[in-house]
């Protein structure tokens, strides 16, 4: 009887520190997934605002210009993310001269 | 505790599947281009060490002549002639991917990349199992130069493909931002129409028009540059690089006139 309870509670002690495991995984894993960005400073400096902003006109709050600002502005990102140069790609160097 | 038994193994059991679920959607979200790209730096890095290999043999042999390193040089140049190709056909085929995942290709030049990257492929499978037959030295030295005289050839189908891959995603952007521009401009007409003074918006209208159709003649000036590239050309990289820095040009031309833009919208809503 007492080897049964003896075995019981360590049963119980592995599946609790399973658990423990397994959760301390989950929160590594979530944050592995999401990385704080927070943290480190990215040094870039602010772009001046070129554009004298003045009060609001009657277009400012109009869905279509918001709609174009918005998708501009994504253009923008993705002109700047655009992968030109394919350096991973060029042609390998390859020895082609076997001789004896 | 007994009864609390159920709910603990319940708990430990959710937590591991879905931890092995978090792995299993990670290494479901590798593109088939990243694995592909993997497989070919996996297969240079194998040609490298059999190159290496190759060398070491090969040198025995011109030094001391004897059966034995014949033998050896003969078995290493065979593994490195069939690696050579392994490699080259894993590169080929991360580039047919790289052109598969890139959007907004011709129907026409999409097809026409893929039949003459998959010829290559198949053309260097056959010459890799040619090898397998060689026993000489001579006859791996004629295997040898079959895909020496072919290289040429892959090298420049390799630069046309990154072309293409390249004129595909500024073609793409370039359409995204004529789209916008075109809004902007109807945008523009309703606002003359409503008796609004447009004639600021309408001017740098002209001359954001005037940067995506100078980046659009700057990407023809790269596509021209590597299609006169010829297949025996020494210095195919060096005219790709000058057809790269054309298609940097003509990003840059496509930047401005998104910044354009971008200050048109600021005007049409606060500087009106």
């Amino acid at each position: 009887m007492v080897n049964k309870h003896l075995i019981g509670r360590i049963l119980m002690f592995l599946l609790l520190f399973l658990v423990l495991i397994g959760g301390l995984l989950l929160v590594f894993e979530v944050k592995k997934k999401n990385p704080e960005t927070t943290s480190a400073p990215s040094g870039e400096i602010p772009t001046p605002q070129t554009t004298q902003i003045g009060s609001e006109s009657r277009w400012a709050t109009d869905s279509a210009v918001l709609e174009i600002e918005s998708n501009v502005k994504s253009i923008s990102q993705d002109i700047d993310a655009v992968e030109l140069k394919e350096s991973k790609l060029l042609p390998p160097t390859l020895d082609m001269e076997v001789k004896f | 505790m007994r009864k609390l038994l159920p709910i603990v193994c319940f708990l430990g059991f959710f937590s591991i599947a879905t931890l092995l679920n978090c792995y299993i959607v990670t290494n479901a979200q590798t593109s088939d281009y990243q694995k592909a790209y993997q497989d070919y730096i996996s297969s240079l890095n194998l040609y490298r060490d059999s190159h290496f290999k190759y060398q070491t043999a090969k040198n025995e042999y011109l030094a001391y002549r004897t059966l034995n390193a014949e033998t050896k040089a003969f078995e290493a140049t065979r593994e490195m002639l069939q690696k050579r190709d392994e490699g080259l056909q894993s590169y080929l085929r991360a580039l047919r991917l790289r052109l598969e995942e890139t959007t907004a290709i011709t129907n026409y030049k999409e097809n026409l990349s893929y039949l003459k990257l998959d010829s290559e492929i198949g053309w260097l499978s056959i010459h890799k199992d040619s090898i397998r037959g060689a026993s000489s030295i001579e006859d791996l030295i004629n295997i040898s130069s079959q895909l020496e005289e072919k290289y040429p050839s892959l090298e420049l189908l390799a630069y046309q493909t990154l072309g293409i891959i390249i004129s595909a995603r500024e073609n793409s952007l370039r359409e995204r931002v004529s789209t916008q521009t075109e809004k902007i401009a109807e945008k523009i007409n309703q606002m003359k129409s409503e008796g609004e003074n447009v004639e600021k918006l309408q001017r740098w209208m002209a001359e954001a028009k005037k940067k995506i159709s100078t980046s659009s003649e700057k990407q023809t000036e790269a596509e021209l540059k590597i299609k006169e590239i010829e297949v025996n050309d020494s210095s195919k990289l060096s005219s790709f690089n000058e057809a790269q820095m054309s298609y940097e040009q003509s990003n840059q031309y496509l930047k401005e006139a998104v910044s354009y833009l971008i200050e048109i919208v600021e005007e049409v809503k606060y500087g009106q």
